[in-house]
């Protein structure tokens, strides 16, 4: 004979009161999903309305009329940067990925944008400042108060830009100048320059006092930008689409996982042009049955570096170094 | 990540329990036909959140409107025994943003449910100058959490809740005290947590608590001025039953006959486990006069 089932205290309460409740009212839900930065890696070149803006303390107001950039050997005046100056230039070209240090899967602070200036020490050169041998960091002041300190041997690679995507550098990136630091994360990149001091000592700069680090190299990283994290797709073919980036170490390979690491299967580059540059990838990817998904993306570099095993930062304030994750609902 | 999104579903759920009525009969039990009804609409809104909000969501704001009716009925014309029930709608709108949305966009999810079902039995113990009087509570949800947001697949656990989701009975002893045109009353409940949840799976277990009701009032004319402080104290500490302390005044205007306008505010002191916030709330009320 089979057991009786047995009830206890919670499924005799249980089954009394579902009789009374639980069922009168349908749910009655509604969601609005907030707005998700969108098209960052579906453009090879960030749209400039679109490109990541970061600062320590706001867009200063900077008259582009009067402003001037005074270099200095350890604190002596040897040169002056006008707008009328750049006027007389003719800018070149480069093109060049930003990524903020503090930025990581959330808010996936990366854009890649055609800039418009020339390397640092031809400008240099052009205005005669010569470097002595004792001199080990550049100290950069800038309009809005913060500074920060480069090495000098940055001086042969950085460049000084004036012109975003075809146009004049806005304000919120620095107008009427900015400079761009190759291998290094933005905070190495400063914008409304109004003083560099070429000095014998490092300089502890604004972020940098507050932990962050002082070398600031980009760290090996993917983003996945589609699809987001938490969100439903439909069964049948997925493109899984992002970016990865490791500042001057171009990106050579990108691999996804849609098991939870058990087996790797690589992405298409769809987009790349050397270092300093981002790696954009697509992968297309067909679950065989519906239900929740972990998609990672891990990247690996020219040099053999890879990003981290983890979706998280292994040093957060080291810049983020992470394979991202996402979880989808396949339906 | 799943163990912190159903924290974060919990700290919503600890957050949306639902105001009392503002006129119960209090100690005073009524006699066979003696009724009380109101119509009310109460606001609350969290100030701040008191409880651990893991996972990869962050609340911004919530706002609970809660339009409720309550009754209370006289049943005996021996000694008195007195039904009371009150049935709440909620519509809970709850808005947060994720990390990966962009700088400044918040997201919204907002639900329409029946609240918890509460209906009581209370006789008088004492009737005198001073009242004494016992009752017993039963909270039934008349929801599902299951289904809350279900359709809205991973981003389910955003959406709040309407209540713990559990069966609870509540014996409750009121003391009662009136002289001249003041009163005052004082509520202690023992909260039995029966672990039954309805339409919830969840592996959380509740703890007991002590329901506390402290009111007083004074009448000028048709004016009926309280203050009340409410709490509810577990008996020991957990990550997941809310605890609360709240204060507030509360007004009743007799504008015809039985009929009054009701008005109360309250804020919360202290709370576990929960969002802490105020509360304002409007109602209309009809109530059977004494026979002259």
């Amino acid at each position: 004979m089979p057991d009786r089932p047995h009830l206890d205290r919670r499924q005799v309460l249980q089954l009394g009161a579902a009789t009374l409740g639980g069922a009168l009212m349908p749910a009655c839900d509604k969601l609005v999903l907030p707005d998700f930065p969108s098209g960052q890696a579906t453009a090879p070149i960030t749209p400039t309305a679109s490109f990541y803006r970061q600062s320590c303390c706001g867009t200063p107001e900077v008259d582009a009329d009067a402003w001037t950039l005074t270099v200095r050997v350890n604190g002596d005046e040897v040169a002056e940067i006008t707008t009328d100056l750049l006027r007389t230039l003719t800018p070149r070209t480069k093109e060049h990925t930003l990524q903020c240090i503090g930025g990581g899967p959330g808010s996936q602070q990366i854009s890649n944008a055609l800039w418009g200036g020339l390397p640092l020490r031809e400008l240099l050169d052009l205005l005669g400042v010569e470097i002595p041998a004792s001199v080990t960091s550049q100290k950069w002041s800038c309009a809005d108060g913060y500074h920060v300190g480069v090495p000098v041997e940055d001086v042969e690679t950085m460049w000084a830009v004036w012109e975003l995507n075809d146009r004049p550098l806005p304000a919120a990136h620095g107008a009427p100048l900015r400079l761009l630091t190759p291998g290094r994360y933005g905070t190495k990149n400063p914008k409304w320059p109004i003083e560099l001091d070429l000095i014998d000592e490092p300089h502890v700069g604004f972020w940098e006092s507050r932990g962050w680090s002082d070398e600031a190299f980009y760290k090996p990283n993917s983003f996945i930008v589609v699809p987001r994290d938490r969100t439903f797709v439909e069964l049948g073919e997925i493109e899984v689409r992002g970016t990865a980036f490791a500042g001057d170490d171009p990106v050579t390979r990108v691999e996804v996982t849609t098991d939870g690491g058990q087996s790797w299967q690589d992405a298409t580059l769809t987009y790349g042009n050397g270092p300093d540059v981002w790696t954009l990838w697509s992968f297309l990817w067909t679950p065989s049955e519906s239900g929740t998904y972990e998609v990672q993306a891990r990247i690996t570099t020219a040099s053999g570096a890879m990003s981290s095993p983890s979706p998280d930062a292994t040093n957060r304030l080291e810049g983020y170094d992470g394979s991202m994750q996402v979880e989808v609902e396949v339906v | 990540m799943a163990a912190c999104r159903s924290k974060l579903r919990w700290c919503k759920a600890a957050g949306l329990l639902l105001l009392p009525s503002l006129a119960h009969a209090g100690a005073w039990t009524r006699e066979l036909g003696s009724h009380y009804v109101r119509a009310g609409y109460d606001v609350y809104g969290a100030l701040s959140w008191n409880a651990p909000v893991g996972g990869a969501t962050t609340a911004l704001g919530y706002q609970a409107h809660t339009a409720s009716v309550y009754a209370e009925v006289g049943l005996t014309p021996v000694w008195p025994l007195q039904l009371y029930t009150t049935l709440p709608l909620l519509y809970s709108d709850l808005q947060f943003t994720t990390p990966d949305a962009a700088e400044g966009s918040a997201g919204r999810a907002t639900s329409l449910q029946p609240g918890d079902l509460r209906v009581g039995l209370q006789t008088s113990l004492y009737r005198k100058s001073v009242q004494l009087a016992l009752g017993v509570e039963l909270k039934v949800p008349l929801y599902r959490n299951d289904d809350i947001g279900a359709a809205q697949g991973l981003w389910k656990s955003v959406f709040p809740l309407p209540g713990e989701g559990q069966l609870d009975v509540t014996p409750q002893l009121r003391l009662g005290w009136s002289g001249g045109k003041a009163f005052g009353e004082l509520m202690v409940g023992y909260r039995f947590r029966t672990e039954a949840f309805l339409h919830f799976d969840t592996p959380a277990t509740l703890v007991d608590g002590v329901p506390m009701n402290l009111k007083g009032g004074v009448t000028f004319g048709r004016v009926l001025v309280m203050a009340e402080l409410d709490a509810l104290v577990n008996v020991s500490r957990d990550p997941y039953t809310r605890e609360f302390v709240s204060v507030g005044p509360a007004l009743m205007v007799t504008v015809w006959e039985g009929l009054a306008v009701e008005a109360r505010m309250s804020g919360e002191l202290w709370v576990d486990n929960a969002a802490q916030g105020m509360t304002g709330g409007l109602g209309l009320s009809w109530r059977s006069m004494p026979k002259q």
